[in-house]
């Protein structure tokens, strides 16, 4: 989180209160987990390759790290991987409530609803970073382009997010 | 004084021909930059449009949040600068924890949330759908 932070004090080129609150929110909740496993650090749909006879393949694990189990299901909730279907929160799929009875089931790993909870608002903010640093890659020149430069303004779709969440 | 069509009008005209004309023609990671393009091009349509009273009222709600007299600015870049700097003010006084709890947090989540929306007005009026259809009403 602390790294996460650093970046979005370096990078923003204006100042974001939702993201001060989302912040201190974050740092008086977390979880106390003394649970260490493989992370794979971006666990979506997306990075999931399905055939007819299931899963295939699971991808882009350079973000991989040791860490609480609780982040990839909390990245699973995040708002930007729903494609719109607000009313199935994970991925545009399923409920929390029905995604963890299944990852509890498969994993006979207990989910924490508040430590997927404080995940999923540290994965909002997160994405909510990455655009602010997609759109400086842009601005600094390092790669012109207009799909990264748009990116800029969907940092306030993250900023609503954190508001509805913590509020 | 330039001569219609407006601004707005021709990058109206612009995206339209994007959408209707270059999008189906193309494929791939090129159709996606195309229509990338064309929401572009309608962000700053809107921006022209919403822009001025987006920035009033957000100078006003944050000089009310600070406890501060509401400055009496009129250029577009007087008012950006004005907001930027209370806006950082604000993000300090989160930062130290003023906000953390009490009266003043609900003051000021309602106002970051006010000037949130009025954003995405701008930059996304569809998000979320069934809030932002009008994208002409900015709320106070």
């Amino acid at each position: 989180m602390k790294r996460y932070e650093e970046n979005f004090r370096q990078l923003a080129l204006e100042p974001h209160p939702a993201f001060e609150l989302a912040f201190r929110w974050l740092y008086g909740r977390v979880p106390k987990t003394s649970r260490r496993t493989l992370v794979h650090g971006d666990y979506r749909i997306g990075n999931v390759i399905f055939g007819p006879e299931g899963v295939r393949s699971i991808l882009d694990w350079e973000l991989a790290h040791l860490g609480d189990p609780m982040e990839d299901v909390g990245w699973m909730c995040v708002r930007a991987w729903r494609f719109g279907n607000d009313q199935k929160p994970v991925g545009g799929l399923a409920s929390r409530e029905d995604f963890f009875r299944a990852y509890e089931k498969a994993s006979e790993v207990p989910v924490d609803p508040d430590a997927a909870r404080f995940w999923e608002v540290f994965g909002n903010l997160r994405w909510g970073i990455i655009t602010i640093s997609q759109a400086r890659t842009h601005i600094d020149g390092f790669v012109k382009s207009v799909e990264l430069a748009s990116i800029g303004r969907r940092t306030a779709e993250t900023e609503l997010e954190l508001l509805n969440l913590i509020e | 004084m330039q001569d219609r069509p407006t601004s707005v009008e021709l990058l109206e005209a612009a995206a339209e021909f994007v959408d209707r004309e270059i999008v189906p023609a193309i494929e791939g990671a090129r159709q996606f930059q195309a229509r990338v393009v064309a929401n572009v091009m309608r962000i700053v349509a809107r921006e022209i449009q919403l822009e001025d009273p987006a920035v009033r009222l957000e100078v006003k709600a944050l000089a009310r949040l600070l406890g501060l007299e509401a400055p009496h600015l009129h250029s577009l870049d007087d008012l950006r600068k004005a907001s930027a700097s209370m806006g950082k003010t604000l993000s300090t006084r989160i930062l130290a924890g003023e906000a953390d709890s009490g009266a003043w947090r609900a003051e000021v989540l309602a106002a970051v949330r006010q000037n949130v929306e009025n954003k995405l007005r701008i930059a996304n009026p569809r998000y979320p759908r069934e809030r932002y259809r009008d994208a002409q009403i900015l709320t106070e």
